[in-house]
């Protein structure tokens, strides 16, 4: 199973601005939570009538995560829910801070079966309430339905690979840096997606926020060798394993941050090691200063 | 729950989900709460880890408030998992260490 690449996400979100303007666009033959999350988010911030998705097989399999459930569209097809545990998070709208844990919840019970040890659990677990976390104090409610942004996830067991992904309904990651006002200089000269995965950016700087979300993702995907897409306005950061490219499409007119995680289940990842590696990381003196604490 | 030597025992991980920020506000002011009527709290994790916002919010900030003087005389965490003792050390120095800057 190949790894979704950023260039995959620019066009299938340049396929659903198609299927919004003018009512149409090729479906991919196979759907990923990115394709969930992206395509729910256009519908979500402009109402664009009805979604068919003409092929039965994708159409059962779109109602079962939960497309027109989101979009509050009558599905075209009804069925039976099962245990998710294992398998994938459907479509779901983050619409509270309440909805940060219960969804982050979910989603470990949910990567469980398939983590390599606790730690790994441990760690999704973090990566999803950081992540999450942001969408809700950073976005914007979209107004025509209460939601801060929507997430997907899934499992592909037999081929030992695992995705989330998250969209949210903010101004994009430029504007939210710009207007904080501190990094004003270097947003002139660097992209504004890998910047804010730098450790301790953040737009709420001095409001008690460390921006520990997006650094913590950059980071635990490094560590094993999995993918970071972030797309965010005209630009991107695209990580796979240890290859950083980052980008500016001009008028790519996206609104919001879509973030993709992507990672093989078989490989650990290892909060500790990420941790030990941030900047200001200890020195052998302060060890000694904290070692009182446990 | 106080223990013998005024130590006042906190499950953290049952209390508090320990995840956002507004989690960590939460668990802080209970903790500084604890303080004001024992001798010390002792905050058992249970093997549970503490996001980082979580750690921040309530064990960084803590440290911050208390100065790491007292911090350190009062405070005492118990079965604490290995990844989240370093990142512990990690907010609670980053956060004393903005008061010695301020």
């Amino acid at each position: 199973m190949q790894s979704s690449t950023i260039d995959n996400l620019i066009t299938w979100h340049r396929s659903t601005d198609n299927l919004v303007s003018q009512r149409r666009c090729q479906s991919p033959s196979f759907f990923k939570p990115y394709h969930f999350a992206i395509l729910a988010s256009k519908f979500i911030a402009a109402p664009s009538g009805v979604v068919r998705i003409r092929d039965e097989n994708l159409a059962h399999y779109a109602s079962r995560m939960h497309l027109w459930q989101v979009l509050g569209q009558p599905p075209p097809v009804l069925v039976n829910e099962h245990e998710e545990v294992g398998k994938f998070q459907p479509l779901t709208m983050i619409t509270s801070e309440d909805d940060v844990v219960s969804i982050a919840d979910r989603l470990t019970a949910m990567f469980r079966p398939c983590c390599v040890d606790k730690f790994t659990q441990d760690s999704i677990y973090s990566l999803a309430v950081e992540l999450l976390g942001n969408c809700v104090a950073h976005s914007q409610m979209a107004e025509r339905i209460a939601s801060y942004g929507v997430v997907c996830a899934q499992v592909w067991a037999s081929a030992y690979r695992a995705q989330i992904a998250i969209v949210d309904s903010g101004l994009g990651i430029r504007q939210t840096i710009e207007a904080c006002g501190k990094y004003q200089d270097r947003l002139t000269k660097e992209n504004a997606c890998s910047l804010a995965t730098e450790y301790s950016v953040t737009s709420k700087a001095g409001k008690g926020h460390s921006g520990y979300g997006l650094t913590l993702a950059r980071d635990l995907m490094m560590q094993s060798g999995g993918v970071l897409h972030i797309l965010s306005g005209e630009e991107y950061l695209s990580i796979e394993g240890q290859n950083v490219e980052t980008g500016v499409i001009p008028a790519l007119g996206l609104k919001g941050t879509v973030i993709v995680l992507e990672w093989d289940t078989r490989i650990a990842l290892d909060t500790g090691v990420v941790y030990a590696q941030w900047p200001g990381a200890l020195e052998e003196s302060e060890n000694d200063d904290c070692d009182w604490i446990f | 729950m106080t223990t013998a030597t005024g130590f006042f025992r906190v499950e953290v991980h049952s209390k508090f989900p320990m995840a956002t920020r507004p989690h960590g506000i939460v668990a802080r002011q209970f903790i500084l709460d604890a303080l004001l009527a024992n001798d010390g709290v002792e905050l058992d994790f249970e093997n549970s880890s503490p996001t980082p916002s979580f750690a921040d919010e309530c064990i960084g900030v803590l440290a911050s408030t208390l100065g790491l003087g007292t911090f350190k005389s009062r405070v005492r965490l118990a079965n604490v998992p290995e990844p989240s003792k370093i990142l512990i050390k990690h907010v609670v120095l980053r956060r004393t260490r903005e008061i010695v800057s301020a």
